[in-house]
């Protein structure tokens, strides 16, 4: 009996290039965006890491949902759904909510695959529900399910309270909307597993890897939607079809309640499965054998030229005995280790035969960040062994660069002209808004360190300008003012300062900003780093001194100042997971702190999510009740295949209010130094002799 | 919305639009020096096209196609792609190069290391039978040429593959080959220009 719920060895070493990678052992997922039968979950997860991105109809409802497997056994999933005439005629509800599903056990042997969710945890609370699910795989690519589900769950069938049985509170269920807007956002802890329980059942046949064929009796009798005459319901049976192709699109359709027809779209893709494969990079410069080195001659251009076909920028190179010392700032490669491996195939084909020893050194902004030391006689040995790069990062020796020379040659000019767009969602008039236009980037450094730079922003087309709704926060409007800017603000000056970036000691980083700092704040931002070379935990402080800026985007200044500061810890848990708790005053002037998770892969794609709890009462903060939020961030080079260092970056935050709101300074020292520093200097060399 | 959608519209087809192939510099380079060229192709894609060798040292041959894409051959057996294919980074070939060179029938391994989609290096191993099929005279440049035949059918990490080589008879040298890149493209045919 094949085992469904593990990978092959085969399937999981091969993890790469392979067309079907390992979502191919991902199977039937619901109209909910996560593993399921038709609407009811099951005890299944997707393979670890993997995204799963759906777009379904039930008959009624339009649903969006993101699902990621967190950890092995961990799920989450961030839904957004659009119900018509929910609130009255013509008049829509959109309900955002967040499940997780936790697996107990997995099926082994004769035992099913025991595992515990939660959906709509933090939401408006309509599909607010639990449940406790079974799965097992049976002969021939069937899997039987059966569990029990509460709340939104257990609307048809209920069997009573079962945990009433534990203890009296469980015996019944708060009405989930009895705090009104002002409640909701918050863990509704209150009522998790209270109340009746309803069993429900399915079964699903996968007799290959492309369908899926599925039948369940749903414990979910819609009675809210009944209720008000959106839906009606003939049937607790639900059947389902779907189709998975190679590529990883998923379309499924169903028929609910015994009258409707549901249809669903997914795609799936594990994040270190990049579109474009291993990259369309083209070809390094081969080595020269040393003796043909010599016979050229050194040229000190022919370095620096070199280097920047390779897209960096280098300083001078210095050499002293049999050594060499070059400091760069990377341009173009998305990978540290490829940007090492070219630069010192470039060294390697133009120094002095006598040069043994290359030490590059990564800056960023002129600030020296992270030493690679290489031998050159280990480059030419292992340019085409079979474990080349292992060898080749096992012999490297990485160390703190806060003596090197800068990556550049001051002054230094740059222009970039680049259209741009934005979005905003979940706004209740319209949940998609966006804009399109063009924006120009100005950087100039008179010394190395110091760098004066700026955008102008022009809006083309777009409805991001015609949100109607003012903010009715109670809290100064440090943020919920967006609207105004945005309709204010056709062009822009999204900023423009002077920044000195700095290492004022060994492991320590340090930057001051000055100027016109984000869109909506100008003032003085300064900050310090301390992060040694091999720790995964770093550790920093912020200090910030702001003004508002005017809603038209200019260079006026609103009356409200503030001081903000943080301290902040970063770790490196192992595994790609980031933790970030940043302790100090935001914005609004509330003090509290915020805590960032996210998973980062060897693709370079993030997925993580954020929470801010601050003084700041939750009915004060109005609707949602505290900040959060989900990041995702995919690197351009995984999309396209071409080296790139540029990232598309989504934050989806289900409401943008004014608690726990912090400064958008750009170029914060984590950010611009975590590429060359902790884990991340050393993984990624397979791509060294790339 | 609908301005927005149009002139999104528009950014795309912009966008979309390609010039004409650019030749990369360093191919233009190798030809401009003489060096020795050699025909691939990709018969699962239809393409054809001729590397130009850039580098010979220590054994491997870097040689660059025109759109800048790399494979490295070693004694003409492909031992690394750079922008094409799976990501092969390196591949040891000494057991299938001895085995060969004797010209009888015996078993070796081959082990080939990828890029993985984390960007780690993923060593394969695969078992093969290597075959020797006798005597062929094929056509090379203007005139013909007497090879022997040889094939390599390997198995492993969920593959399997044949591959040829017809070497000169004598001097044992390979003039053309149908060698396996991986399950993404297939097969890489060489063919010697002489």
């Amino acid at each position: 009996m094949s085992c469904r719920f593990c990978l092959s060895p085969v399937l999981a070493a091969s993890l790469g290039w392979l067309p079907w990678g390992t979502e191919s052992a991902a199977q039937g997922l619901s109209f909910h965006g996560a593993p399921g039968i038709v609407e009811m979950p099951s005890a299944r997860m997707l393979p670890d890491g993997v995204l799963a991105l759906s777009a379904a109809r039930d008959g009624h409802a339009a649903r969006g949902a993101l699902a990621f497997q967190v950890a092995p056994r961990l799920t989450g999933a961030f839904r957004y759904a659009v119900l018509p005439g929910f609130d009255g005629p013509g008049r829509d509800r959109f309900d955002r909510s967040f499940d997780l599903r936790y697996q107990l056990a997995e099926a082994r042997g004769p035992w099913p695959a025991v595992a515990l969710g939660l959906r709509d945890l933090a939401g408006t609370g309509i599909y607010s529900g639990e449940y406790l699910v079974a799965s097992r795989p049976l002969h021939g690519g069937l899997e039987l399910t059966a569990g029990l589900g509460w709340g939104r769950l257990a609307g048809r069938g209920a069997i009573g309270a079962p945990l009433g049985l534990f203890h009296a509170r469980f015996a019944d269920r708060p009405d989930p909307a009895h705090g009104g807007i002002a409640t909701t956002g918050q863990v509704d802890t209150g009522s998790w597993f209270r109340g009746a329980a309803a069993p429900f059942a399915g079964l699903t046949w996968q007799p290959d890897d492309h369908w899926t064929l599925a039948a369940e009796y749903s414990s979910d009798s819609y009675a809210i939607e009944a209720e008000k005459g959106l839906v009606e319901v003939e049937s607790p049976f639900n059947v389902a079809l779907a189709y998975r192709f190679e590529s990883g699109v998923e379309l499924g359709v169903a028929a609910l309640r015994g009258r409707d027809l549901g249809l669903r779209l997914t795609y799936l893709r594990h994040p270190d499965r990049p579109l474009a494969g291993p990259g369309r990079e083209g070809a390094p410069e081969p080595l020269l054998p040393r003796p043909l080195v010599a016979e050229l001659g050194w040229n000190r251009v022919e370095t620096g030229g070199s280097l920047a076909v390779e897209g960096m920028e280098a300083g001078a190179p210095s050499i002293r005995g049999g050594s060499a010392r070059l400091t760069l700032e990377n341009e173009d490669w998305p990978e540290a280790a490829q940007a090492a491996g070219r630069a010192a195939r470039r060294l390697a084909n133009t120094l002095p035969s006598e040069v043994e020893r290359f030490t590059l050194t990564f800056a960023r902004h002129g600030m020296p960040i992270t030493a690679i030391h290489l031998a050159r006689s280990d480059l030419e040995r292992l340019e085409h062994a079979l474990n080349g790069a292992k060898e080749m990062r096992a012999r490297a020796e990485i160390t703190d660069a806060a003596e090197s020379a800068p990556g550049y040659v001051a002054p230094r000019l740059s222009f970039d002209l680049a259209p741009y767009t934005a979005f905003s969602f979940f706004d209740p008039d319209s949940p998609l808004r966006a804009e399109l236009g063009v924006q120009l980037d100005a950087g100039y450094s008179p010394v190395p360190g110091l760098i004066f730079s700026g955008r102008l922003r022009q809006a083309l087309a777009g409805n991001l300008g015609d949100q109607a709704r003012r903010s009715t926060s109670a809290l100064p409007h440090v943020r919920s003012d967006l609207a105004l800017y945005n309709a204010a603000s056709a062009f822009e000056v999204s900023h423009l300062t002077g920044g000195y970036y700095l290492r004022p000691g060994h492991d320590l980083f340090g930057r001051v900003t000055a100027g016109y700092l984000e869109p909506m704040y100008a003032g003085v931002s300064g900050e310090l780093l301390w992060w040694p070379v091999d720790s995964p935990l770093a550790l920093g402080v912020e200090v910030n001194r702001v003004r508002q800026r005017d809603h038209d985007g200019l260079f006026g200044l609103r009356d409200y100042a503030v001081t903000t500061g943080h301290a902040s810890a970063y770790y490196d848990f192992g595994g790609g997971y980031h933790g970030q708790l940043d302790l100090g005053r935001y914005l609004a002037g509330d003090w509290g702190a915020t805590l960032t998770l996210e998973r980062r892969f060897g693709s370079g794609v993030s997925v993580g999510g954020f929470f801010t709890l601050t003084d700041v009462p939750f009915e004060t903060f109005g609707e949602g009740s505290f900040d959060k939020g989900i990041r995702v961030e995919i690197p351009v080079s995984w999309l396209s295949g071409h080296p790139s260092r540029e990232t598309v970056t989504r934050t989806i935050r289900p409401v943008y209010r004014d608690g726990g709101a912090r400064l958008n300074v750009r170029d914060r020292l984590y950010d611009v130094t975590r590429d060359y520093r902790g884990a991340a200097i050393t993984d990624d060399w397979g791509r060294f002799f790339r | 919305m609908r301005r927005f959608a149009l002139v999104s519209c528009l950014f795309l087809l912009v966008s979309a639009c390609s010039g004409p192939r650019v030749l990369d510099p360093r191919y233009g380079a190798a030809i401009a020096a003489g060096a020795p060229a050699l025909q691939v192709g990709l018969p699962g894609r239809g393409d054809a096209s001729v590397l130009r060798r850039e580098m010979l040292r220590d054994g491997v041959g870097s040689w660059i196609s025109p759109e800048g894409y790399g494979f490295y051959l070693r004694d003409g057996l492909l031992v690394g792609t750079r922008g094409i294919g799976e990501g092969l980074l390196s591949a040891d070939v000494t057991a299938l190069r001895a085995a060969l060179g004797e010209g009888a029938r015996r078993r070796v391994v081959r082990r080939h290391a990828y890029l993985g989609g984390d960007n780690g290096s993923r060593i394969r191993h695969y078992s093969c039978l290597i075959e020797p099929k006798g005597a062929r005279e094929i056509a090379l440049g203007a005139g013909r040429s007497r090879t022997r035949l040889v094939a390599e059918t390997c198995s492993g990490a969920g593959e399997t593959f044949e591959n040829l080589y017809w070497l000169t008879e004598p001097g044992g040298r390979i003039v053309q080959s149908r060698q396996w890149m991986g399950p993404l493209h297939g097969a890489l045919s060489t063919r010697v220009v002489p």
